[in-house]
């Protein structure tokens, strides 16, 4: 049995699940501290299930907190940039185009080495020993510092990085040290860039961790904790101490593989209705579609690969203005159970539109008293805001299936222009913890090969090789593991027809026996 | 004119929106100039028509894939030793610089190496927008040889190019940035400040300042149009249009030969008509209902039509929504010398250079 748990703005969701069957599912308020929400949840979904603790094998935790950490700036620590270019990349030195107000909580200095690698591996410039030893001298000064390393080509082969942080590490053991080519892709700037916020968030992910593991203890399971990352695949607790920027976004992931375990549609649009906003993104053969743009998280840009999520301000708790003809982008949130109209409050919402239309039952309808009129107009602002996001988000003008999910799915319209069919799953309230709990783990791997020299199919072996490998050393079962994409990108303006080739494996989680 | 921490953004903005889709994202270049500002002080800027006639002027720019250019960031030093490999082997001092195109980020590399050298920098360029080749620039086109060019990594490592023409020299110096890690930096065409008043395009580091605040400042395409007009007539170019306005529906591209090569289709929101637009790293044609409504070498700028930032080829996907603004390239491209390196024909399509038409 899986007990998926996922930590939105508003609410906290808990399933368990065995196989594909839910057995109990609830949904709390979040907490401030977060951990009381779970604990609410996890206390009704046991119940509801019998108070099955013992029987369940693995728990799987969706959360937004070091998401909320960058964007609130709380939590942060300070971290040394270490960049291993010289004698290139001084002209854009470690923070360039950072916020004022979050670089002052995270610069703790940078500092420039002489190293690095080309695309095809070769060394571009010498490391020196000299240089290593004043870096580590100067970390023995100060070792509330967490470090950050980066170079040139590290993702293709990350030799230079190594050396430098295994050199802090014999000296200073307990330094917390992140390397870039653990982080991200290629474009240096911006991947370092997510290994400076990584490495100021891994005191925090440690606290987080812990303190989630001893949520779940607490009620009485003993199942090893794993945690969502943004490409909708697992991490376990001891990676996800080392790795907290890798659960950036995974609540719109979960939600769009919920939907899918719940359509078992793999192609579709999914809206997921929430509280305050709709967040519309695409399944491509049950995977979401990912961001090709650059994505900024509180105000930096990475390189972060992203499903690419159009949120628009319409939720259950939207206000509803000018007689219906606009709605949102204001929302009561989870305030709606005391100041929605179907509550007894004051307050007219999208929700009860809703409830008025007969598209949903909560709440009293009687105290539900708006003008057919009013109501009218409301559906049909709601079906063009709904209609026109729909529409930037699809890929082709193909005709595709749509899935509803969330708490207010209720307000997406059964007929949409381009839309084949509107499904609405049952426990379709609970799609993201229900993505959390099936979720999968995988590995991605990329290189550069030249179309001159080498063969393409060894090239092609060999990138899917390290993609299969990095998915079991992150916990998936040897036998589950497929390659689910090869990107192959010939690099503009190279005379000697270098390809990039990207691989991403993905497999079914390995369960304690 | 000076460029400080004010306008760099509009700046660099700017360079972007008359790049026509090519010339890769100015942002590093950007960040780039911005420390070395924040370090050193503005740019100064020469006005091409203020250059003495026997002055000596050499023109700059990164050669190399735009993905080695984001692995490795510039050093700021690359174009100083560009400049003072090329004036050793010359026997010259280089008065001031140029770009070679000022589209995308090559149109603030010559201000980095001016903050580093001293060395001012000529409002002006080789391009008027972004093109992938030597051999497209207007030195080239009217007789200024491009060679002696000298290419340099970040070392300071580096090479002196001569060759029989400005083909020849591209592709050797396409092989040297190769042996470089995939990426160096040239200066080539050595010339007088008459020259430059003859053949260069005047005055578009200033255009392309007041086009970024025309971008940032306006709430529609129409406003773009009303802001832009004054500034590219001004500069020499015409006026500019919105020759179409809709969503992509499709794209499709490959890499050929070193470039990104496609085609993409935008539909108009009425749905009744279709603008295809060619590409090989920049915009190149544009065809509506079967009709060529823009060529090469006039422009074709690509904006987000809400936002109005301009869009790069590689950045194109199904579903923006997109307007499509033409603009007559400035007349030192419309001569015969100018077509046979830069018309349709000269990027292999069988299409002759059409006047722009608008719907």
């Amino acid at each position: 049995m899986r007990l998926g748990i996922d930590v939105g703005g508003t609410h906290t969701d808990a399933v368990i699940m065995t196989g594909s069957e839910i057995l109990g599912h609830c949904k709390a308020l979040t907490s401030p501290d977060i951990l009381g929400g779970i604990g609410d949840a996890l206390a009704a979904v046991l119940e509801q299930s019998g108070d099955r603790a013992p029987a369940i094998e693995s728990v799987m935790i969706g959360t937004t907190q070091f998401t909320n950490a960058v964007v609130t700036r709380r939590g942060l620590h300070r971290t040394l940039a270490a960049r291993v270019s010289l004698p290139g990349g001084s002209a854009v030195p470690p923070l360039s185009g950072w916020p004022r107000d979050l670089a002052d909580a995270v610069d703790g200095g940078s500092q420039f080495l002489h190293g690095g690698l080309e695309y095809d591996g070769r060394e571009f410039a010498a490391i020196i020993d000299e240089e290593i030893a004043a870096l580590v001298a100067m970390l023995e000064g100060d070792k509330t510092k967490q470090v950050a390393i980066t170079s040139p080509f590290s993702p293709l082969t990350p030799d230079h990085e190594l050396r430098v942080a295994e050199a802090i590490r014999q000296t200073i053991p307990d330094v917390r040290i992140t390397c870039s080519h653990e982080i991200g892709g290629l474009g240096l700037l911006d991947r370092e860039n997510a290994t400076v916020l990584n490495a100021s968030l891994s005191p925090l992910a440690s606290q987080v961790v812990d303190a989630l593991d001893a949520a779940v203890r607490k009620a009485g399971i003993t199942a090893p904790v794993y945690l969502s990352q943004n490409d909708g695949t697992l991490m376990n607790a001891e990676i996800a101490r080392k790795y907290p920027v890798m659960t950036f976004s995974s609540g719109p992931t979960n939600s769009m593989r919920g939907a899918l375990r719940l359509s078992g549609v793999k192609d579709a649009i999914v809206v997921d209705v929430g509280g305050t906003t709709s967040d519309i993104g695409m399944l491509s053969d049950g995977f979401p579609r990912l961001s090709g743009a650059e994505v900024k998280i509180g105000g930096v840009r990475t390189n972060f690969r992203m499903p690419d999520v159009l949120p628009i301000g319409l939720g259950g708790g939207s206000l509803v203005h000018d007689d219906g003809s606009r709605i949102g982008t204001d929302s009561v949130g989870h305030d709606l159970v005391t100041q929605g109209l179907a509550f007894g409050g004051e307050v007219m919402t999208a929700s009860d539109i809703g409830i008025a239309a007969g598209l949903a039952s909560f709440g009293d309808p009687s105290l539900v008293k708006i003008e057919d009129r009013v109501v009218k107009r409301a559906l049909s602002t709601i079906r063009v805001m709904l209609d026109e996001a729909i529409d930037q988000v699809k890929m082709s003008a193909d005709p595709l299936p749509l899935i509803a999910v969330g708490g207010g799915a209720f307000l997406v319209p059964d007929d949409i222009p381009g839309i084949t069919e509107v499904i609405k799953p049952t426990n379709r309230a609970v799609a993201n913890a229900v993505g959390a709990a099936l979720a999968q783990v995988g590995g991605e791997a990329e290189l550069i090969y030249s179309r001159a020299g080498d063969s393409r199919s060894k090239a092609h072996e060999r990138v899917k090789q390290l993609a299969r490998d990095k998915a079991i050393s992150m916990g998936a079962a040897e036998g589950t593991v497929q390659i689910i994409s090869v990107e192959e990108t010939r690099l503009a303006y190279m005379a000697d027809d270098s390809v990039r080739l990207k691989a991403k494996a993905v497999g079914d989680l390995c369960m304690t026996p | 004119m000076k460029i400080d921490l004010d306008n760099l953004d509009d700046l660099a903005l700017g360079t972007a929106f008359i790049s026509t889709g090519g010339g890769g994202d100015p942002y590093l270049y950007q960040l780039a100039l911005g420390a070395a500002i924040s370090e050193k002080g503005p740019v100064s800027l020469i006005d091409p028509g203020d250059l003495d006639d026997d002055a000596t002027i050499m023109s700059m720019g990164g050669v190399g894939a735009p993905m080695i250019g984001s692995e490795k960031l510039p050093n700021g030093l690359e174009g100083v030793y560009a400049i003072r490999r090329l004036e050793e082997y010359a026997n010259v001092k280089a008065d001031a610089l140029i770009a070679a195109e000022i589209g995308g980020g090559n149109g603030l590399v010559p201000l980095i190496t001016s903050l580093h050298t001293g060395i001012p920098v000529v409002d002006a360029d080789g391009m008027g927008r972004a093109y992938p080749a030597t051999q497209m620039e207007t030195f080239s086109i009217y007789g200024i040889s491009a060679t002696p060019m000298s290419a340099v990594d970040e070392f300071g490592n580096g090479v002196v190019i001569t060759a029989s023409d400005s083909i020849t020299a591209e592709r050797i110096v396409r092989q040297v940035g190769l042996a470089m890690g995939g990426h160096c930096m040239a200066a080539d065409h050595i010339m007088s400040g008459n020259d430059v008043k003859k053949y260069a395009v005047r005055n578009t580091v200033t255009l392309s300042t007041g086009l970024g605040a025309a971008v940032r400042g306006s709430r529609d395409l129409a406003e773009l149009l009303a802001a832009t007009s004054p500034l590219l007539v001004d500069a020499g170019y015409g006026d500019p249009v919105n020759l179409f306005e809709g969503k992509v529906i499709d794209v499709h591209r490959e890499m050929i030969g070193g470039y990104d090569v496609g085609e993409f289709v935008i539909a108009s929101f009425d749905d009744r008509q279709q603008m295809t637009i060619n590409v090989q790293n920049e915009y190149l044609i544009a065809i509506v209902n079967g009709q060529c409504v823009a060529t090469v070498p006039d422009l074709i700028c690509v904006v987000d039509r809400e936002t109005l930032l301009p869009i790069t080829s590689e950045r194109l996907r199904y579903g923006l929504r997109i307007g499509v603004i033409g603009i007559p390239a400035p007349a030192l491209y419309k001569t015969p010398e100018a077509m046979a390196f830069t018309d349709p024909r000269a990027f292999g399509f069988d299409i002759d250079y059409t006047e722009m038409i608008v719907a």
